[in-house]
């Protein structure tokens, strides 16, 4: 093209080179955690036996839950039940107590009464906060982080295409018996060019969903520094009064589910159901009810609906329903967070997300082949980024492993210098985790083949750990409509075998004995 | 059965465009020709197909999702074909030559 | 002094990812609150105008880091990202 320089395409070059050694780990780590949460809540149910329940269709009554919460719950001013489905069969309960902290419970739909839980952060307590804000809170800096890598992926995706002088003739192409490095580069420039849409949606999507946060300044300078204004416009947020002291009977909330979910269905034309229940300020005059769907199960667009309700008369005080670009806007975040049950895009969106993982992993790893001869053995920095890409690949692959062995292991009441049971878990997962990079480290290229046998390992295990310490393994989890622990467990399999294949190549290519004979090119 | 019959338009759509270039087509046939003009047209034909499938199946707010998608894995098995095993194609190399040229 | 970046010193450099990403926000930001105020001014809701402005966001920031990284006038182009934000922070606190 007449229009893209030389000078333009090496900046190009320089950006996207720059940009992607900088947070090419940062990016993996995100689009990996990103890709376990799709799973999160199978993985919940695998990590956290006592909720593997197959779900009920009845309805749960909340006045029933209400009747049955505990004491401190009564009096709090904030309790929430997230409604059951299929993926999440127990009901989400949790509250916040006297001492501002949040009490979290999962309660059996068929009794109300809490589920004896295995302490474990699981998937959506530990993968899904790791992929938001890299469990780094101070400050929300693991969200600007996030967000960085997430803004960087967009210049990347764009610069790529500049870059790429052939994407039209070479859109097909994959030559994967040549030298590493062309290999690598073609499965690199494959990987993005197939999933480029999926790729280019989710950072958008994502940036979009923490928006309030990324731009606070321009959101709550257009509504005049009211930001309360801004949330109850933009999403339908309630500012709920404070307890005025006076006590008042709550009016029962069924009533007003079924009110709020006809409204909602009348307006949508097809039935609309609540996912979250909350009641604010309960026992007091001040009450109020909020209903929302937060996630419909038939639609993309997410969060459409609110109802808000007076406690102790039953009346509607809010009815909310986005506005129209607020709901193409809410369209794009619930493409993001594909909490709708259509389950080939499920595991289409799985795909596009380790075919993420491995463009990824291929950039990088192509840095790495192209300097190879010429820094290997000379520069720290080369050492630098291989011992970081060991580790932020193979190595956080293999600390999930360890995670998830360490749920099967660790007994229910394991505690260590105040760390209770989740807490350990999560150790494992970090200690693993800085291991792998030492490993890569010291061991430099063999560390790959090394890690991929151990990811293998890892995965076969954990499986049988899921058969030894529970009572339902992939085989009779079809059977018995655990169908969560049969998809974890053959995800697994799967994914130890990938694994293998992988360290066999990857040993094969550091055997002196040279590579495979190239078979005839293309 | 729609969404089976939009995978399959997806991908002989991208099996047509891949064809239709010369490095593939001479891969496939082994020879120094070229792929009937038509081809590529009828490539793009069958990616548009797919589409509508896509859409009449899930509607245009899963479909936006769904199609960019099923595009991917149908350009997916096209490379692997290609990468792995060319000749497999050659029976249908053979038919657009004769019908097309 | 103009040069492609690849034989650019590290203050430009520097300069560059300021002007690019810093510059490119505080521009984004202005960009949001200026839409949110002057939209409103030709009927559209207040809240859809901010969505609308937040969805836009991306398509103005990913092109000024673009532009930043391939410009051979570094200087003029970093001026010209900050003195576009001044000029929408000033549109949207007047309006």
């Amino acid at each position: 093209m007449a229009r893209i320089t030389p000078d333009f395409r090496h900046a190009m070059h320089w950006a996207h080179t720059w940009l992607g050694v900088v947070l090419g780990i940062v990016m993996f780590a995100v689009f990996w955690m990103g890709t376990l949460t799709i799973f999160a809540p199978e993985i919940d149910q695998w990590m956290i036996p006592e909720t593997r329940i197959v779900h009920d269709e009845r309805d749960v009554s909340y006045d029933h839950l209400l009747a049955q919460i505990p004491p401190e719950a009564r009096a709090s001013d904030y309790i929430n039940f997230v409604v059951p489905s299929e993926r999440h069969p127990a009901i989400g309960f949790f509250y916040q107590g006297a001492d501002d902290t949040f009490h979290d419970n999962a309660l059996d739909p068929a009794t109300g009464q809490p589920l004896e839980q295995t302490d474990s952060l699981a998937g959506s307590g530990f993968f899904y906060p790791f992929h938001l804000s890299l469990m780094i809170e101070w400050q929300n800096l693991g969200y600007w982080i996030v967000g960085l890598a997430a803004l960087a992926m967009l210049i990347l995706l764009v610069s790529g295409l500049f870059i790429h002088r052939k994407i039209i003739a070479e859109f097909f192409v994959f030559r994967p018996h040549r030298k590493a490095r062309r290999a690598t580069l073609d499965l690199h420039n494959l990987s993005s060019l197939i999933g480029l849409p999926f790729y280019f949606l989710m950072p958008f999507s994502g940036l979009l969903i923490f928006a309030f946060l990324y731009l606070p300044w321009g959101i709550s300078e257009a509504f005049d520094g009211d930001m309360d204004a801004a949330y109850a416009e933009m999403t339908g947020d309630y500012a709920v009064p404070a307890r005025s002291g006076r006590t008042a009977p709550l009016a029962s909330v069924d009533a007003m589910k079924r009110k709020a979910e006809a409204l909602w269905s009348a307006e949508e034309g097809v039935p609309v159901k609540t996912n979250l229940v909350r009641v604010l300020n309960h026992g007091d005059a001040n009450a109020v009810v909020y209903f929302r769907n937060t996630f419909p199960d038939d639609r993309v667009v997410l969060s459409e609906y609110v109802a808000v309700f007076d406690g102790p008369s039953g009346r509607l005080i809010r009815n909310f329903s986005l506005p129209p670009i607020g709901e193409a806007s809410a369209w794009i975040q619930g493409a993001h967070f594909m909490q709708f049950g259509h389950w080939p895009l499920r595991w289409l969106y799985f795909l596009g997300g380790l075919g993420g993982c491995v463009m990824i992993a291929t950039g990088m790893l192509f840095w790495l082949r192209s300097r190879e001869s010429r820094l290997a053995n000379a520069s720290l920095g080369y050492r630098v980024v291989e011992a970081l890409t060991i580790g932020g690949v193979s190595g956080i692959i293999l600390a999930t492993g360890a995670f998830l062995i360490a749920n099967r292991l660790l007994p229910a009441d394991a505690t260590m210098v105040g760390t209770g049971r989740a807490g350990l878990e999560i150790r494992v997962f970090w200690l693993v985790w800085l291991g792998t990079y030492l490993h890569a480290a010291i061991l430099r290229e063999r560390a790959w083949g090394q890690q991929c046998w151990a990811i293998a390992a890892a995965g076969v295990t954990a499986v049988m750990l899921n058969a030894a310490t529970t009572s339902n393994n992939f085989l009779t989890a079809s059977w018995s409509g655990h169908r969560a622990v049969a998809i974890m467990d053959i995800v697994l399999l799967a994914g130890a075998g990938l694994a293998a294949c992988t360290a066999m190549r990857l040993t094969a290519r550091t055997d002196p004995l040279g590579a495979p004979a190239a078979l005839p090119a293309e | 059965m729609l969404t089976i019959a939009a995978l399959l338009a997806a991908t002989s759509g991208c099996l047509l465009l891949a064809l239709s270039q010369r490095r593939h087509w001479q891969a496939v046939t082994r020879t120094a020709s070229r792929a009937p003009s038509s081809v590529r047209p009828a490539g793009w034909g069958m990616i548009g197909a797919s589409l509508v499938l896509v859409v009449m199946r899930e509607g245009t707010s899963f479909g936006a999702l769904l199609w960019p998608m099923l595009i991917g894995v149908s350009a997916l098995i096209t490379v692997a074909i290609l990468a792995l095993n060319p000749a497999l194609l050659a029976s249908l190399a053979k038919l657009l030559a004769d019908r097309g040229g | 002094m103009a040069g492609a970046i690849q034989h650019d010193g590290a203050a430009r450099i520097v300069w560059r990812l300021l002007a690019g990403f810093g510059g490119g926000y505080a521009l984004v930001s202005a960009f949001v609150a200026a839409s949110g105020k002057l939209l409103p001014l030709i009927g559209m809701a207040r809240g859809d105008a901010v969505s609308l402005a937040l969805m836009l966001a991306l398509l103005v920031y990913v092109p000024i880091c673009l532009l930043m990284f391939a410009t051979r006038h570094p200087v003029r182009d970093g001026l010209a990202v900050l003195a576009v934000a001044t000029a929408l922070v000033l549109l949207a606190r007047i309006v």
